[in-house]
């Protein structure tokens, strides 16, 4: 039986979509591979220079203000909760803001009310009195859920009755801000219209969930909550006059329905990723379509993409100030998925594809939306090429592998959420874990559970090492994975209560609306501090290791006399222990069950964390200093991959994805005149180190391009370098926003050069 | 003060070699995993340690210095490399050994080149090719490309600025030539010293028989002047400027007009 009205059914062409809700299909019957170069792509229009100078208006006033413009103090956020907001309605194709005013930041009380308060209080603006009142009082938030189950449960206290997540091992854990990193499958609202996937909802339960018990019931709840989402999409878009009850009949209609449907999720959520998924050969169908029937031409289609992506970098949450620690540069990870390559071989690059990088030269570089370029060796050469242009004049590109994510099951319709996650779309969704930090753990071990740095003690039971000057690897090893034990059962146990109360409490009416009702469940923990523990166990193997004790015994620094075999030199005698601990934790962390039997995925990634979770934890075997920045993600530490990029790069790709589909985040800059000689040349090189490198299954580079001249002028006069984009670990920042010490580290980053 | 030529080494060589004494392992100074200037593609780039010429402009001074690094057999020497294949293979690139001056240690350059075409990676040579002319001849059948680094062209002004004659680097590239080897001719440019028309013409005199596949130019910079502080030499090129944009142009110009494929920075 059909689902859609006739008009739909005779303009497009497939079968299984129009019987069910199925996007890829959709795309699958529909797209145009586009194997060509960038020659077709057109300049910004008048009103596109326009709209871009209101932008940059706007984002310098912003900066000047001291970060943020406006804060709405009075209004919790709701899909519905505001008036309509314009940049300037006369010019705009594509509407919507988060509030009434462009860049005045909403509340999200739901989330934490004494974290909005902080937030307001840090940009000098007050929280209304009434909504502090109302959400302290009678709502419930998840914060207040959460911190009610730590209460109750000395299991996640330290024996001297610490909470045990302010001991810096597991850290940046959800439970005073949004999760995020669901991705909704906006498509859905373009192609099917609000009303059908409200009634398929229906369907859905009327056919599985009957009898009401635990899980039918907690299902029907959400289920409900979606409902609801639903209608408030439509209300929303009625505001601005639209009417998506009924699906997209062209290309701007498509790109708006598309934004109301992201709008709708960013306004009712402010999680710390909130993916865009992967839109580029859907909207292409609607592209093309439009142009075939002279409807637009290529510069009126370029136009609505780049309103668009104007939209996109407007979209900003209120933070504290704190969270620049962890996510510095206030990202939003608006990521946007493109490339790759299709089920019958075709590649889903499409001249859509072109055009949302495009907006890169039309409006300049910048961080957001966060494009994510899905690398095949599969992929059209006229479109490797022009990625890799891209990303020499913009630094603002990632990339990741599409062939190793497909192997590892994630199909040909899968988005990315945050900097690594891959997630099909529409069918899974994640519980966001933060990361572990696994250099602090190893210092536990050596410390008998108790902190390195003041002493107190975080885990009891812990018997001092036989060996405590020179340590000994196997009672290292052994030591380290009781640690291993313990932390992983605190982490699964601690993940499994916030995301309880998430779902409860603040749950993602909107995102999980446009989702299948029986979504996969997948729960993403992360390791931090990978390179420094995988070389300090390097280093008490192969060399002699020395600690070096204060007078109660902690670990204060350590003598490594003889050499030993760093990570990010190619060599396996070392690589090996990076893939072994790697499977241990997995192992480890499987072991422990999750809420809703979630799937246990793994990261490597740290995004900005790296300098705050370094600076928490003392010396280290490896020789680095206490309070040290670890190197980001998966990256071997600074200055240590004495081979070059390629041998460092090699090391990074022997981490085993199957173990890590979580992500493996590994960040590298080269100076222009590294890549090659000329700009072709550098082009080339580029496109065949990204082949060469995921021909090896590595999963994911961010690849700046830039000389660290630039950036220590940037330091100096940072007024002149304001678009100044920089990768740095799974998204982009602009590089003055980044405080003195993130800055600092990321200029002590390997540069590599000829 | 100023480092000596020096001799071969004096350990008693195998026989056969050709009194590198490396027939069984070589020194490497260091290697580069990602050398995207050093020949075609993505490339690995071995600096083998030791050097019979001393440029005073030498940016690599550190690496002249023989039996410095670390010692590998080509065999291990050749797994190191193989890791790259991915790479060679997406770039069209492969290996160049450079230094130093890699023929120093010709035995055992050979034997790395023999694997490394084996195991099908492109071999590229960066040298200055002064060596004797047999030990050239050992390595031409392993080598795809010559990256013959042309000091100056003049045989006074070549023993001034390297401290040797030229004579038997010409000798050897008329034998590159003869053999019908891939040449890529690498100048660098130095204001006064090395760029004026007189030595520009003469070389290109020179090359024209030679047909190089490309002529590269590198413009002199001042880059590797703290390795002679670090080793403890004194650097007379310290006051020598870097060539103008102006200057790289008009010869990179004059090259184009003779009819030569000119590679440089840009």
């Amino acid at each position: 039986m059909d689902i859609i009205n006739k008009t739909m059914k005779d303009i497009f062409s497939g079968t299984t979509w129009k019987q069910e809700i199925n996007v890829s299909d959709f795309i699958q019957a529909n797209y145009s591979p586009y194997l060509g170069n960038s020659s077709f792509l057109v300049d910004p229009t008048p009103r596109t220079i326009d709209l871009r100078g209101k932008l940059e208006t706007l984002q310098k006033q912003e900066r000047e203000n001291g970060g943020v413009l406006e804060v709405d103090v009075h209004i919790p956020s709701t899909i519905t909760s505001h008036a309509p907001g314009y940049i300037d309605q006369e010019q705009e194709l594509i509407v919507g803001l988060q509030t009434d005013k462009p860049l005045k930041r909403a509340i999200k009380p739901r989330g934490g009310v004494r974290v909005v308060e902080k937030a307001c209080e840090s940009y000098g603006v007050e929280l209304d009195p009434a909504v502090q009142e109302s959400f302290s009082k009678h709502v419930t938030t998840h914060n207040d859920a959460v911190f009610g189950l730590y209460d109750t449960w000395s299991d996640f206290e330290t024996p001297d009755g610490k909470k045990l997540r302010s001991k810096g091992v597991i850290t940046g854990l959800p439970d005073n801000y949004a999760r995020g990193r669901i991705i909704g499958d906006y498509r859905r609202v373009v192609l099917y219209g609000v009303d059908i996937l409200i009634k398929d909802k229906h369907e859905y339960l009327d056919i599985h969930c009957k009898f009401p018990l635990t899980e039918t019931m907690q299902l029907r709840e959400e289920i409900s909550w979606q409902i609801k989402a639903l209608n408030d999409m439509k209300t929303m878009a009625q505001s601005y006059g639209f009417d998506i009850s009924r699906p997209a009949e062209n290309f701007r209609e498509a790109v708006q329905w598309l934004y109301f449907a992201y709008l709708a999720a960013v306004k009712e959520q402010d999680g710390a990723a909130m993916s865009m998924g992967r839109i580029d050969a859907f909207l292409d169908v609607y592209a093309e379509q439009d142009i075939e029937n002279d409807m637009l031409n290529e510069s009126g289609v370029q136009e609505i993409l780049d309103d668009f992506v104007i939209k996109l970098r407007l979209m900003k949450h209120l933070r504290m100030p704190a969270y620049n620690d962890i996510f510095a540069g206030d990202p939003t990870w608006v990521t946007l998925a493109l490339g790759g390559m299709g089920n019958d071989k075709r590649t889903l690059v499409t001249k859509t594809t072109f055009r949302l990088l495009h907006s890169l030269y039309n409006l300049g570089p910048s961080p957001e939306p966060n494009l994510t370029i899905l690398w095949s060796i599969n992929l059209p050469q006229g479109f490797k090429d022009y990625v890799s242009k891209v990303a020499i004049d913009t630094s603002a590109l990632q990339f990741e592998n599409d062939d190793l994510m497909q192997d590892q099951g994630f199909g040909y319709d899968y988005g990315i959420a945050c900097c690594v996650s891959a997630m099909q779309i529409g069918k899974q969704m994640q519980y966001f874990g933060a990361r572990c930090n696994l250099a602090k753990l190893l210092l536990l071990a050596l410390n008998e559970g108790r902190d390195e740095l003041d002493g107190s003690p975080v885990i009891e039971g812990i018997k001092p090492l036989k060996n405590k000057e020179f340590l000994n690897y196997e009672e290292v090893e052994t030591q380290f994975e009781i640690l291993m034990n313990w932390i992983c059962e605190k982490y699964v146990g601690t993940m499994n209560l916030i995301h309880y109360s998430h779902d409860r409490h603040y749950y993602e009416g909107a995102q999980m609306a446009l989702h299948d009702c029986n979504v996969e469940r997948l729960m993403a923990f992360g390791i931090a501090g990978f390179s420094v523990l995988v070389d300090s166990l390097s280093a008490i193997k192969y060399a002699n290791v020395k600690a070096i004790r204060n007078k109660e015994g902690l670990t204060e620094n350590f003598e490594i006399t003889g050499d030993y075999p760093t990570y990010g030199s190619d060599d396996d005698t070392v690589d090996d222990i990076a893939i072994e601990v790697l499977q241990l934790f997995y192992k480890k962390l499987k072991q422990v069950p999750t809420y809703r039997n979630a799937k246990h995925t793994l990261s490597v990634l740290t995004i900005t964390s790296n300098v705050m979770y370094g600076n928490k934890t003392g010396a280290t075997p490896d020789g680095r200093n206490s309070g040290g920045a670890f190197a980001p993600g998966a990256n071997p530490m600074h200055h240590r991959d004495k081979l070059g990029a390629i041998a460092s790069l090699n090391s990074v790709s022997k981490l085993p994805y199957e173990c890590c589909t979580d992500g493996i985040s590994n960040t590298f800059s080269i100076t222009p005149q590294g890549l090659g000689k000329n700009n072709l040349s550098r082009i080339q090189n580029l496109s065949a180190l990204m082949d060469g490198y995921f021909d090896k299954d590595a999963h994911h580079l961010n690849v700046n391009v830039l000389n660290e001249e630039t950036l220590r002028e940037a330091m100096l006069k940072p007024e002149e370098y304001s678009n100044l984009t920089i990768r740095v670990s799974g998204y982009a920042v602009r590089f003055v926003s980044l405080s003195p010490k993130q800055q600092e580290e990321v200029l002590s980053r390997t540069f590599h050069k000829s | 003060m100023s480092l000596p030529i020096i001799q071969p080494t004096t350990s008693k060589p195998q026989k056969n070699c050709c009194g590198c004494g490396g027939c069984e392992s070589g020194y490497v100074h260091s290697i580069e995993s990602m050398g995207m200037v050093d020949g075609p593609g993505i490339r690995t780039v071995v600096f083998l340690s030791g050097c019979p010429l001393r440029c005073k402009y030498c940016h690599n001074i550190d690496v002249t210095v023989p039996k410095s690094g670390q010692s590998f057999t080509p065999e291990e020497l050749v797994d190191k490399v193989k890791s790259n294949k991915t790479y060679f293979k997406s770039s069209g690139g492969g290996v160049t050994f450079s230094g130093g001056e890699p023929l120093y240690q010709a035995c055992f350059l050979k034997k790395c080149l023999q694997r490394c075409q084996k195991e099908n990676i492109h071999t590229a040579v960066d040298t200055s090719l002064f060596t004797a002319p047999k030990n050239l001849k050992k390595i031409i059948p392993y080598t795809d490309l010559f990256m013959v680094s042309i000091k100056q062209i003049d045989v006074e002004a070549h023993q001034k600025l390297t401290g040797v004659s030229n004579e038997v680097i010409l000798k050897n590239l008329k034998t590159l030539a003869q053999e019908k080897q891939k040449i890529w001719i690498r100048y660098v440019l130095i204001p006064e010293m090395t760029n004026t028309p007189e030595y520009l013409k003469k070389l290109v005199n020179i090359l024209k028989p030679i047909s190089p596949e490309k002529i590269e130019l590198l413009p002199y910079h001042q880059a590797g002047a703290n390795k002679w502080k670090q080793i403890g030499l004194k650097n007379e090129f310290e006051e020598i400027r870097v060539p103008t944009k102006t200057e790289i142009k008009t010869v990179v110009e004059f090259f184009e007009a003779e009819k030569f494929k000119v590679l440089y920075n840009s």
